[in-house]
């Protein structure tokens, strides 16, 4: 069984970073040490750098350049010390491949989720009622409590900012109101019309202004 | 009990509480880690209001209200927990356990800690505990705590039986608690 000062001598770290952790192994934290110790988190994953290794793709594309230029003590067989140089060739490499790397892998990723846009759709209510619920509408610079009043001035309905189920704010207007709301977007608020969709039943998703 | 945490969705509700109560609460967190009782101050002082954040599954998560970090969270009425980036900064709160490097990325999907994992030769269980105690789970050749969990047999059984879960994964790194860094 290993004794835990095993732990802290295991760490190849910097002068700093050792110093205060054999003090603490050996009094145990009763003196000399400052606490809190000021621990240092990837700025990439938020894990402790030395962590960082156990994810390995997100380690390779984006927590290694990271810890090349912050903290390389952490992994010394991978950014070897006293070779300062190295470590900044090193990373120049890992820019580069970056560069390369990254960017078709983004691309799509964000087309997918991140592309902001306006959606309208209808949410049946209690009986045969129906309100329609603007989601997206804050991206575009809108401030939705506002628009909301605006929104109940012009189609003299009820109207309030609702969270959904993504707890996304949204605005929920009474009534269908998915064309004319649209336009009102469009012409008021100088939202593009590329962006503003209308949910046409549960499913089909379409261009208000085809 | 983390996993899937998230500031936005689970917490149900946040309070301040009474004086009194906040003094309860510090007296049981320094019975419980003795060594933190000179750092109480800095951590929940007595001046600052204090509140119980309420969340899923009968979580309640101490913070102070300035900060709105979480420092300390407990299960109904049990025993009171550091967070990990409070145990990060005060490594010496609670006694530490270490499993071996194969252990390491399971317990960082949230796996409980198996006995064989304690028992290997890259780990350690250097001081005796009893079971339901708390501990640090550290990592073989690893500088911070990898998780903090609750024992489910004694440091004897454990290495008497060395089979099934020995450590009860309550929080670990990269979970919805460690990533809410502060609840606002």
């Amino acid at each position: 069984m290993s004794d835990l000062s095993d732990i802290e001598s295991l760490d190849g770290g910097s002068a700093a970073h050792s110093d205060v952790e054999e003090q603490g192994a050996v009094d145990d934290g009763t003196a000399a040490v400052s606490y809190p110790l000021h621990v240092v988190y990837c700025g990439n994953c938020g894990l402790p750098p030395e962590y960082c290794e156990f994810d390995a793709k997100e380690f390779e594309a984006r927590c290694k350049p990271w810890i090349a230029s912050n903290c390389p003590w952490v992994y010394p067989d991978l950014f070897p010390k006293g070779s300062g140089g190295a470590v900044e060739e090193n990373m120049k490499q890992l820019d580069i491949q970056d560069a390369d790397g990254e960017e078709p892998k983004e691309k799509p990723g964000k087309k997918k989720k991140g592309d902001p846009e306006v959606l309208l759709a209808l949410s049946t209510k209690k009986g045969r009622k129906s309100a329609t619920v603007i989601t997206g509408a804050d991206l575009f610079g809108i401030k939705l409590d506002e628009a909301a009043k605006m929104f109940k001035k012009r189609f003299a309905c009820g109207c309030a900012v609702t969270k959904n189920a993504q707890q996304q704010d949204t605005i929920e207007v009474q009534g269908d109101q998915r064309r004319e709301a649209a336009e009102l977007l469009r012409d008021q608020y100088n939202v593009p019309e590329y962006v503003i969709f209308i949910m046409e039943d549960k499913k089909s998703k379409v261009r208000a202004f085809p | 009990m983390f996993k899937k945490f998230s500031s936005e969705v689970s917490v149900s509700s946040k309070a301040p509480v009474k004086s009194s109560v906040q003094r309860q609460m510090r007296a049981r967190i320094e019975e419980q880690m003795p060594s933190l009782n000179e750092y109480m101050d800095e951590l929940l002082p007595k001046k600052e209001k204090v509140l119980v954040v309420k969340c899923e599954e009968h979580v309640s998560l101490l913070c102070v209200e300035k900060k709105m970090e979480p420092l300390f969270f407990c299960v109904r009425d049990g025993p009171y927990f550091p967070t990990l980036r409070l145990l990060h900064m005060f490594p010496h709160a609670l006694p530490r356990v270490q499993v071996d490097r194969g252990a390491i990325k399971h317990v960082m999907k949230g796996a409980d800690i198996m006995c064989p994992g304690l028992t290997s030769p890259g780990a350690a269980m250097p001081v005796e505990l009893e079971q339901n105690a708390i501990v640090a789970v550290m990592a073989e050749g690893k500088q911070h705590a990898v998780g903090i969990g609750r024992m489910k047999m004694s440091t004897a059984q454990i290495r008497e039986v060395n089979k099934g879960v020995g450590i009860e994964n309550v929080h670990h790194l990269g979970d919805g608690l460690f990533k809410t860094i502060t609840l606002s």
